[in-house]
């Protein structure tokens, strides 16, 4: 009850997640870079060029913004940041391919700091380059490997998100990573203010009844989340309702634990919130949704399943949107029970250990850690 | 109390209050170590990737032996099995499956094509190792029309290349790519925790009277307080990018007297943003949650990591309404070396966050002393 009933903990708890579940995909809601803006140099002029210019900007990642004279022009255009790109046609590129002489006759500059983008302008411009190449190819009396059925067509198909879209690959590890921190905060901040109002321990009924009910608050956050939020938003789910409904509880229940438990080392909510709210971030790229955990060093790969959000990304995303069975999502499932048990007993235990009596204030009347 | 006074003050302030003082040392020194750590690997490697060949035939064999010696990419297992391949991705063993169809070298028309199905839930390993499963399933089908066919030789000779020149990131390095992100979105969050607590502590009764009334000048007084944070801000920001440029190899192609700039900004609005939710709520938690929301998410709402274009109105408004991605734009305009104008623009942008939000909450502060004196 003190958690509906506290204002701080009622907005952590309640109001931020049901904020977050349509705030935090908003930038990514529409799944893949469009009209990404590109000057091109055609210095080929010819009936290639122009139809190479005309299906670039057709497709949905480019958009053409201009044509310049020269190279310098486009480079200057760049600079100014007018453009994402700038797209060269060499002179005599069509001849070279009538020739037979493919080379390299095509030249592309972008922003390689921005990633995505440089990645969509390159495959769009590739793509309508070698749909070009391949008309070209025919007209020239070379076969179409693929009408000719001398080499098979390559069929590229994602998996689990069937669009490769950016919010559809974002938003379910993230949202994992809200739902801990929110229950996190709560469960911390709970504890950490009975400490500064100096509440005697209640021994290990009072300890495992705040546990429960920490437990609750986050399974109503995740069925909000991977009910209510994912149905409306349309994102994909319920590979394994079975998996997931098993995988929910465990989350929450090492996530309440873990705050419950940091809430001891504090004695002042506001001090928990201050010091666990800056690991939102970093905690976000350690479940290696965005750099996978086997590419990271050993060592910070050991660490971050220490945090429940990593092995609560890939058991309840593994059952939510990949379908994996059981055996499938097993082990980050048991690094969850593991981390639960490890948690609940430092919980039980500096329930029982921890004595307001020992509080020290500092100079302006804040409370230290212990 | 004056400007260099309340300076004074708050330095000692931090240095007596264990957790503002790590929040500004220990905390930053931790996390941007281990997102220094995370990233040191710089591009992906050992990609695992699992082939599924129905034909064994000698497309088929080449197929493998160019996903083999493919740089990055690790054939956990090559199976006639589609659905140990799936199952694999599913348990995260590998990112990709290339599956190669019976018949592949036959000549036959109609037959199925080359599959390859990559891990899209994590989208930036499985979209890197299905990239390369097709050049190199590509190669190996040209290979074959080249030594069945004469006419698929032609094929290959008349497709040109297209010559890419990448920008401020020439080897498409991961770990400048998020370093550029990660240091400044992680510490634009501490520091607007950082600057709630230390105005926070002046609250009394859910009011600032008090804090107002007892002082002439309440502007110069908050100015001061939040001075060290701004300071501590950009020393750490500036550090992320010796780090990343003196240690690690990148660099800018612009100016980093300039970025240094930028981070000054952008954490003078930092500030800003910060005691003006604090004026609106005059609570600490609920000012701390609101920083949490606006500051945690910004990267996401910069357009530097997913382009905005194409996004809703009001992602489009509020993204240009946030302090990161005016610095994030001039950041990486510097990153490539653009002119000076369009970094001057955004730096005059990013002044006008600590002119307005600072000044409203200045103003809003100083007003509570007068209303209730």
């Amino acid at each position: 009850m003190e958690i509906l009933t506290a204002r701080e903990l009622a907005s952590l708890a309640i109001i931020s997640v049901i904020f977050y579940a349509f705030y935090y995909p908003a930038p990514y809601a529409h799944q893949v870079a469009t009209d990404l803006s590109v000057v091109v140099v055609d210095q080929d002029q010819t009936e290639f060029s122009r139809r190479l210019v005309r299906d670039l900007n057709a497709t949905q990642s480019v958009q053409v913004v201009g044509q310049v004279a020269d190279m310098a022009h486009g480079r200057e255009i760049l600079r100014d940041g007018r453009a994402e790109g700038v797209l060269l046609i060499s002179k005599g590129l069509s001849g070279a391919i009538w020739a037979g002489r493919g080379g390299e006759g095509i030249g592309l500059v972008v922003e390689g700091s921005y990633f995505v983008r440089a990645e969509n302008v390159v495959g769009a411009v590739s793509a309508a380059v070698a749909a070009q190449a391949a008309r070209f190819g025919e007209r020239i009396g070379a076969a179409n490997p693929v009408e000719q059925g001398r080499a098979a067509e390559v069929t590229v198909q994602p998996l689990f998100n069937g669009v490769a879209g950016y919010r559809d690959y974002v938003f379910p590890s993230i949202a994992v990573v809200i739902l801990q921190q929110t229950l996190l905060f709560t469960a911390a901040r709970l504890v950490a203010e009975r400490r500064r109002r100096r509440e005697p321990p209640g021994g290990i009924s009072d300890a495992l009844g705040a546990w429960i009910a920490c437990i609750l608050t986050g399974l109503l956050g995740q069925a909000f989340f991977f009910g209510f939020a994912y149905w409306l938003q349309d994102v994909p789910r319920s590979g394994n309702m079975i998996g997931l409904l098993l995988a929910m509880p465990i989350f929450s229940a090492a996530v309440a634990a873990l705050g419950l438990l940091l809430g001891t080392l504090f004695r002042d909510g506001d001090d928990a919130l201050k010091l666990l709210m800056p690991t939102s971030v970093p905690l976000v790229f350690l479940t290696g949704f965005a750099w996978p955990l086997n590419q990271m060093p050993g060592w910070l790969a050991a660490l971050s399943w220490l945090s429940p959000a990593t092995a609560g990304v890939h058991s309840i995303v593994r059952f939510n949107q990949m379908g994996a069975s059981l055996p499938e999502a097993a082990a980050p499932l048991g690094v969850l029970i593991f981390l639960t048990i490890l948690f609940l007993s430092g919980w039980l235990w500096r329930s029982q250990a921890a004595s307001p009596s020992s509080v020290d204030m500092d100079d302006d009347g804040r409370a230290e850690p212990a | 109390m004056s400007f260099a006074r309340a300076f004074r003050s708050e330095v000692r302030r931090i240095r007596r209050t264990p957790i503002d003082l790590a929040l500004l040392t220990i905390v930053p020194a931790v996390l941007l170590g281990l997102m220094a750590a995370m990233i040191s690997p710089g591009a992906f490697d050992s990609l695992r990737v699992v082939i599924v060949d129905r034909d064994g035939g000698p497309v088929a064999r080449k197929m493998v032996r160019n996903v083999v010696a493919l740089p990055r990419i690790e054939v956990m297992g090559v199976t006639p099995e589609i659905e140990d391949a799936l199952s694999a991705i599913r348990r995260e063993d590998a990112v990709a499956a290339l599956v190669i169809p019976r018949g592949i070298g036959d000549g036959r028309p109609g037959r199925q094509p080359v599959e390859i199905f990559y891990e899209a839930q994590f989208l930036a390993a499985g979209s890197f190792a299905s990239n390369s499963l097709q050049s190199a399933a590509r190669d190996a089908l040209a290979w074959g029309a080249a030594v069945e066919a004469p006419g698929g030789a032609e094929i290959r000779r008349v497709l040109p290349g297209v010559h890419v020149t990448l920008l401020g990131n020439p080897t498409l390095s991961v770990e400048w790519y998020l370093g550029l992100l990660l240091g400044p979105g992680i510490l634009h969050l501490i520091i607007a925790i950082t600057a709630i607590a230390s105005v926070g502590t002046v609250i009394d009764k859910g009011s600032f009277a008090t804090f107002a009334r007892g002082t002439s000048a309440p502007g110069l007084d908050l100015a001061g307080r939040l001075l060290p944070h701004v300071l501590a801000g950009t020393l750490w920001g500036v550090l992320w990018f010796l780090w990343l440029t003196v240690v690690r190899g990148y660099w800018f192609e612009g100016s980093m007297l300039i970025v240094a700039m930028g981070l000054l900004m952008l954490f003078l609005a930092t500030v800003g943003i910060g005691i003006l939710l604090l004026a609106l709520t005059k609570e600490l938690a609920t000012s701390l949650s609101g920083a949490v929301i606006i500051t945690g998410s910004a990267l996401a709402y910069s357009g530097a990591s997913f382009p905005s274009d194409g996004a809703s109105s009001f992602v489009r408004i509020w993204s240009t309404a946030l302090p990161l991605t005016h610095y994030l734009r001039l950041q990486m305009d510097e990153v490539m070396g653009t002119a000076l104008a369009p970094a001057m623009a955004e730096i005059a942008i990013l002044l006008l966050y600590p002119l307005l939000t600072g000044g409203l909450a200045i103003w809003m502060i100083a007003r509570s002393g007068r209303a209730q004196a």
